[in-house]
């Protein structure tokens, strides 16, 4: 309903600009009256002036340069492009933003049908892009990183879809975000695919979700690799149904610079973890070096914040239907963190004197049980596959009460419960 | 730099290289002593490039003056903006008619316009002395809805140009309290009228601070002081309203006189936070409901789990944690004026520090209620 005629004079300028697409060594490539073409030689002024008024199908195309902006980028129209000259050659710097009461994001849409591609997002104060409450959202070729590694004043997510489907972020990079490089939460229908995540808290995270494959992801030095998990007292409940396969998630032993939230509660040295998420699927991933462990499978109870959190009369807390099988592992579990009160826990079962005195192994389950799903040996259908690799059941249902903490552990190595198998997840696919 | 229209458009011209291309003159400001509002008729299809073209204020001495048929209005309790001064009206089409809502803004009628000037001055103690105009944000009732622009009030404070892409300033100033203040103000985009005006989800901008509740109060129209609901029922405006006494009133945040603390943190937080943090807004990710009415304490953030917050948590536990301010994430972000940080996300720059200590104290004296168990 916001149409560029409401604005004749700014509808002209872009027409103006359009009209020139290309005449120009600078120029962006889009022509056309949906085309707005901008420069570094155009002031921020002149630039948020024309995306302020911009048409649903506009094109806008950033030529190669830098962009610095004091403001966010705040976009609503529908059937958007915002494109630059290529993923390091359109860099839009949002360092001057943190100075100003301009907002979150360094650029954030709520339209349908939004396809962002080829330029950075450098330093923004909050989130890098954020889609929200949207169909269908692409993010290509789009790198979104702070320049000061470590530090909890970064933004906490890259490359943020929230409540939207049909999710697709592909061949992206995100580096230094204080939460998650690539975070998905409360959305359905998702692919995050060959894309590259480092130095974040956490590389990738499926929130709430329903349907995600993450997949051929390279995911290193960060706390964490990838973290599926439902939280409590959200709109979008029961999140399940993800796929993470084909993914090198290598020695993510960052510490955990987090400042709030549940990352913070993620040990450095985590490679896939799984919480409270049900019909999960762990497969053909090479997950190496990371010092906690290589997967780790608990509930919400594990985590000790169930007896505190206001109660979800529809929240699930344990993790259901888990299948991890095919996976390479090497060099995990060798140095478990001692910061994080759930890597200090570990630490009472590493060691010299302990259980394991070199390594925990490869996958660690919390074997926290939901009282109410049977009496079967194993009711929350964890399966390894047929040649399980080294795992353990760290509480074997003991010590933990309805609402945790678990203390002390009790593991047991025995994998035999959960040398099954459980149905293959069917390839997800963007309409 | 005071970027206008003309410029914009002068500057993409020149992108071009072309030659030959005509230099629009500026745009032509109204004479505010000869017009009646709105002055531009065609307004509804298009905010005009100068705010006098709609001749809805005169300007003078730092404040602005309803022209004849714009109606002024304040609010009990209203949205803090780095403690800008700010005067309210409304011009609606002669005979408009708008049915008494007891709890929804004005559903003013379409050929509407709402207007909110935002003014400092050097030190807000006086702030009579000195004062200028920034910004005149509007929104317009458009046959499609409310379409929202931010005017730019020029050096000489004669007028105003239209400036859709928004604009970040440095103002300084004392605030009330006598603290020296740098404020990163920001004068919203046309994008990020939505972020707050879009209360309701829909893509659709609406009114927010003109609600009965919020205008049930005192105002002065020249011939002392009248409750706002009845002058609007005796222009024949607003149909259907009771008497004041029988209709609902929001407290006053920072007078006790009408309201618990409770009732004054409640209001505070809904015209403050619950464009966002309701079930619809865009907040409503994050499980939140803000609105006064809410009896929910968890939907309050009372014992809430942080979802997205990140750093904005600041390591603190839970949203609210009754009794224990110190350990709430509320205040964390009230006193935070890191983007990302600090709440609300955008429009404010500087500490609020009456309203955090309204907050604050709210808190420590809340109870927990039965059913939780934060601390």
């Amino acid at each position: 309903m916001r149409t560029q005629s409401t604005f004749p004079a700014i509808a002209l300028a872009a027409a103006a600009l359009a009209g020139c697409g290309g005449s120009s060594s600078t120029s962006a490539s889009c022509t056309g009256s949906s085309c707005v073409a901008l420069t570094t030689a155009m002031t921020e002024q002149e630039i948020q002036n024309q995306l302020a008024t911009i048409a649903d199908g506009t094109t806008v195309s950033f030529a190669a340069g830098t962009y610095h902006f004091q403001n966010a980028l705040a976009f609503n129209a529908k059937n958007l492009t915002i494109q630059g000259a290529g993923e390091t050659q359109t860099i839009l710097d949002f360092a001057a933003q943190t100075q100003s009461g301009a907002g979150g994001e360094g650029l954030s849409s709520t339209g349908d049908n939004f396809y962002i591609h080829d330029l950075s997002i450098k330093d923004p104060a909050g989130n890098g892009v954020k889609m929200e409450k949207a169909d269908n959202v692409h993010v290509n070729h789009v790198r979104v990183y702070w320049s000061n590694d470590g530090v909890n004043t970064n933004g906490p997510y890259g490359i943020y879809p929230v409540t939207c489907t049909n999710v697709l972020v592909e061949n992206s990079y995100a580096a230094g975000a204080s939460d998650t490089g690539i975070y998905v939460g409360q959305s359905t229908n998702i692919i995050v695919r060959n894309n590259e995540a480092e130095k974040n808290v956490m590389g990738v995270e499926i929130e709430n979700c329903h349907s995600a494959d993450v997949h051929d992801n390279n995911l290193h030095g960060n706390t964490g690799g990838v973290l599926v998990f439902t939280g409590p007292n959200l709109a979008q409940k029961d999140g399940n149904t993800a796929h993470v396969f084909h993914n090198t998630v290598t020695a993510n032993n960052h510490p955990n610079f987090g400042y709030g939230g549940m990352v913070t509660q993620i040990p450095a040295g985590s490679g896939i973890v799984v919480m409270a998420d049900r019909s999960v699927e762990i497969d053909h991933n090479a997950i190496t070096g990371n010092d906690t462990d290589g997967v780790a499978v608990i509930s919400f109870i594990f985590t000790g914040l169930a007896n505190t959190t206001a109660p979800d009369a529809a929240y699930y807390p344990y993790p259901k239907q888990v299948y991890i099988h095919d996976n390479t592992f090497a060099g995990n579990g060798t140095s478990p963190d001692t910061v994080v009160s759930l890597g200090q826990l570990l630490n009472t079962i590493h060691g010299p004197g302990t259980m394991f005195p070199a390594a925990l192994p490869d996958v660690m389950y919390d074997g926290v049980l939901d009282a109410s799903a049977g009496a079967t040996a194993n009711p929350m259908q964890i399966c390894l596959g047929a040649s399980p690799p080294s795992f353990a059941n760290i509480t074997q249902n003991t010590y933990c009460g309805p609402l945790g903490p678990c203390y002390p552990l009790n593991p047991s190595t025995d994998a035999s419960t959960y040398t099954c198998t459980l149905p293959a997840l069917p390839a997800l696919q963007i309409p | 730099m005071r970027t206008t229209l003309s410029l914009a458009l002068a500057a993409a011209l020149a992108a071009c290289g072309g030659s030959g291309s005509p230099t629009p003159s500026s745009p032509a400001s109204t004479d505010l002593s000869t017009c009646s509002a709105p002055g531009t008729t065609d307004y509804v299809s298009g905010l005009p490039p100068r705010l006098s073209n709609l001749c809805l204020m005169v300007p003078g001495g730092g404040a602005v003056q309803p022209k004849a048929g714009v109606v002024p209005y304040e609010l009990n309790t209203p949205l803090f903006s780095d403690y800008a001064l700010k005067t309210r009206m409304f011009f609606a089409p002669p005979g408009s008619h708008v049915a008494y809502d007891a709890s929804a803004a004005l559903d003013l009628p379409v050929g509407s316009i709402v207007a909110k000037t935002f003014a400092f001055a050097p030190d807000l103690r006086t702030p009579e002395a000195g004062a200028y105009l920034v910004e005149t944000r509007v929104l317009v009732r458009t046959a499609t809805g409310w379409q929202g622009g931010a005017y730019v009030w020029s050096a000489d404070q004669k007028d105003a140009d239209l400036t859709p892409g928004g604009q970040v300033k440095d103002i300084s100033f004392v605030d009330p309290s006598g603290t020296a203040q740098h404020a990163s103000y920001l004068v919203p985009s046309v994008n990020e009228c939505s972020r707050c005006h879009d209360n309701a989800g829909d893509g659709a901008n609406h009114l927010l601070g003109p609600t009965v509740r919020n205008l049930n109060r005192t105002h002065d129209y020249g011939n002392g002081p009248e409750n706002q609901i009845a002058h609007l029922a005796g222009t024949g405006l607003l149909q259907g309203a009771p008497s004041p006494e029988a209709a609902p009133r929001l407290p006053v945040w920072n007078d006790p006189s009408s309201g618990t603390l409770d009732q004054r943190a409640r209001a505070w937080l809904e015209v403050n936070c619950a464009h966002c943090h309701n079930p619809n807004g865009l907040g409503s990710p994050y499980g939140l409901d803000l609105y006064a009415s809410v009896t929910d304490p968890v939907a309050i953030g009372t014992c809430k789990d942080p979802v997205a917050a990140g750093p904005g948590a600041g390591g603190r536990p839970y949203d609210i944690v009754p009794g224990n301010p110190g350990n709430s994430i509320l205040t964390y972000r009230l006193a935070s004026t890191t983007p990302g940080v600090a709440m609300p996300q955008i429009g404010r720059s500087v500490v609020h520090s009456e309203s955090l200590q309204l907050i604050t104290d709210w808190i420590a004296q809340m109870p927990l209620p039965p059913t939780l168990n934060c601390h």
